[in-house]
């Protein structure tokens, strides 16, 4: 009953977010090979956030130069948050596919919607330069990740 | 029966008779009492009726006789202050809105203390015992005594003040940094201005970094010279256009400066066999093309310079053009960690190879002045071990192609070697141990090393 569940999310979702991947996968979990889309990018913008907080720790640039550098990185985290957002869209455009039980839909649909808001979020963000926003909110994705990693391994179960 | 009905309420009414006539006495005493009360009140009542219609009365006739008064109550109450504006957030991080403007300002910088234990002293007061500063590498007599020295200073402190203000022309950015190397000395804390320009869109002027210098390629060594073959100690004064574009989807900026000029020559008959002529005439012309994408940056910079010497008391005037290119880059690799590098080719690349190693030119015997082309390397790779540690290791090169006529102590080649590592357990605070290698030749093919290890501390504000 979960098979098609357990084939899409591997492919599309479970996989997911690198940062947060448990360090086992459940032995009958089919592997890609690949990461999903969306791990991608939540993968990516740890690494901008990282080399923006790396930053901090220039001596070299003059401000003026950092904040050009920041804008940069904070263009590229709104990039990545708007092919997340997409991404999320994606997800949802296959739920129909899935054969989900009713309450599994609902739990499926309300945090892929959650990520997706989140990203929503995130790109706004990035897009005015809230640097101070930004550590919160991709908090909030990796939680959320988590939260769907969590619960549709332990559906199969 | 109804006998003894009628005869139990004889005896009663005999019995309550009494008492009843005595209560109404009373009662009749106490509304008498009351009513007289009452009496007085209506008087009392009538004569404050009274008191008031007079004092109404003489009260009117008082305003028919003096104007009223002008209003002062609201007038010559005090005016309340009005709320002035609370500091607010300005447009870009750290920085605070001056109230009635549309300028951000911000101030910041930082405290760093170096401890630096040489193998050998660069000489007493001398700028190579604070910074590596390779041509100052004592070789042969001069590296007699002053052997395993140390030096603490706080000079590489750092105080900035930067603004932020949007116009219709562009964004208007200036910024003011200061360090304390304004003096060679040890115990000589003198201020030096590192930065001070302002900037309006593409326009830049002031003194910075050279634009000749990719200064994202710096490695993050604690010594603030970096190895040899690192251009990123030249800051001078500059007006630079900086010109951003595409090609075929990838991001390219155009940066074109005319620079402050400034040579210096190898002279056989001045006491310390270095001149700088006070005849330039042309600015430094440097331009640069850099891309950047998510890979990092790479940057290619071309120099052209005007050397020109006048020897005092003689007619004849000696001028040449020199040239010079650079490739510089940051690569980022995995995680954090990246990769830089420099590479700077040219007759015209003396003074921006290292820190006063090499002459721009030489004057033979017959004062004929002849470049030097010098040539330099830097290479530097980051690690990151987690997000509080990290490492660089960096090796550097520089060497001239001296002529022939030169002699005495001018440095042919330098060598250097950079390894850290670095603990930043806030985002504000760095503690770092740094070794450093050195190595110079001059000319005469004498050789002097200096190993140094460096502690440093660092608190931003």
């Amino acid at each position: 009953m979960y098979r098609p569940l357990l084939g899409f999310v591997a492919a599309s979702c479970v996989l997911g977010c690198t940062a947060s991947q448990p360090p086992h996968r459940p032995a009958n979990l089919p592997d890609t090979g690949t990461p999903a889309l969306h791990a991608l990018s939540d993968a990516r913008l740890r690494e901008l956030m990282d080399r923006m907080n790396s930053l901090m720790f220039d001596r070299f640039m003059t401000q003026p130069e950092l904040e050009q550098e920041r804008r940069r990185y904070t263009a590229g985290m709104a990039d990545t948050a708007r092919q997340l957002e997409a991404t999320t869209d994606a997800i949802l455009a296959r739920l129909p596919a899935l054969q989900l039980e009713q309450h599994e839909q609902t739990a499926f649909r309300a945090l892929a919607s959650k990520l997706r808001d989140e990203a929503r979020s995130l790109h706004d963000q990035a897009r005015k330069g809230a640097t101070d926003e930004l550590p919160a909110t991709l908090e909030r994705i990796s939680s959320t990740c988590t939260a769907c990693h969590g619960l549709f391994r332990k559906l199969k179960q | 029966m109804n006998k003894r009905v009628i005869t139990g309420l004889a005896v009663s009414l005999w019995m309550v008779a009494p008492g009843c006539l005595a209560a109404d006495e009373e009662l009749r005493d106490l509304v008498k009492q009351l009513s007289e009360q009452v009496s007085r009140l209506q008087q009392q009542t009538e004569r404050a009726n009274d008191r008031i219609r007079d004092l109404e009365g003489k009260l009117r006739q008082s305003e028919l006789r003096e104007p009223a008064p002008a209003k002062p109550a609201v007038a010559a109450a005090p005016a309340k202050p009005e709320p002035k504006p609370p500091v607010s957030a300005g447009d870009t991080p750290g920085t605070y809105r001056i109230p009635g403007t549309n300028t951000s300002l911000g101030f910041g910088g930082y405290v760093k203390l170096d401890a630096n234990f040489s193998s050998v002293s660069a000489g007493h007061d001398r700028l190579g015992d604070q910074l590596f500063v390779a041509a100052q590498i004592p070789v042969d007599k001069n590296r007699r005594g002053e052997h395993g020295q140390t030096t603490f200073h706080a000079k590489e402190s750092r105080f900035w003040i930067k603004s932020f203000t949007p116009s219709d022309f562009g964004n208007i950015d200036t910024f003011l940094e200061i360090d304390l190397f304004g003096a060679p000395e040890t115990f000589n804390y003198t201020p030096r201005l590192r930065h001070a320009y302002g900037s309006i869109g593409p326009f830049l002027a002031g003194q910075t970094w050279t634009t000749f210098l990719n200064v994202s390629a710096a490695p993050d060594t604690l010594d603030p010279l970096g190895p040899v073959g690192a251009t990123f100690y030249l800051r001078q004064p500059l007006i630079r256009w900086s010109q951003p574009f595409s090609i075929a989807g990838q991001p390219l900026e155009l940066h074109v400066a005319a620079e402050s000029p400034s040579s210096r020559l190898w002279d056989p008959a001045t006491p310390d066999q270095f001149t700088i002529p006070n005849a330039d005439r042309y600015p430094d012309l440097v331009a640069r093309l850099s891309a950047t994408g998510t890979w990092g940056n790479v940057s290619l910079a071309g120099l052209a310079r005007h050397i020109r010497h006048n020897r005092p008391g003689k007619s004849e005037t000696e001028v040449q053009w020199g040239s010079a290119a650079n490739v510089s880059g940051r690569i980022d690799t995995w995680g954090r960690d990246n990769f830089r590098f420099m590479l700077g080719y040219g007759d015209a690349n003396g003074r921006y190879a290292a820190l006063n190693a090499f002459e721009d030119a030489a004057l033979d015997p017959n004062d004929r002045m002849q470049l030097v082309t010098t040539y330099s390397a830097m290479a530097a790779y980051q690690h990151w071990w987690d997000k509080n540690w990290r490492s660089t290791v960096a090796y550097g090169y520089a060497a001239s192609d001296q002529p022939g006529f030169v002699t005495g102590n001018m440095t042919r080649h330098l060598e250097s070697a950079h390894f850290n590592l670095l603990w930043s357990p806030t985002l504000q605070t760095t503690f770092g141990l740094e070794y450093i290698y050195g190595l110079r030749e001059r000319v005469d093919g004498r050789t002097g090393d200096l190993h140094r290890v460096q502690l440093s501390t660092r608190f931003n504000f």
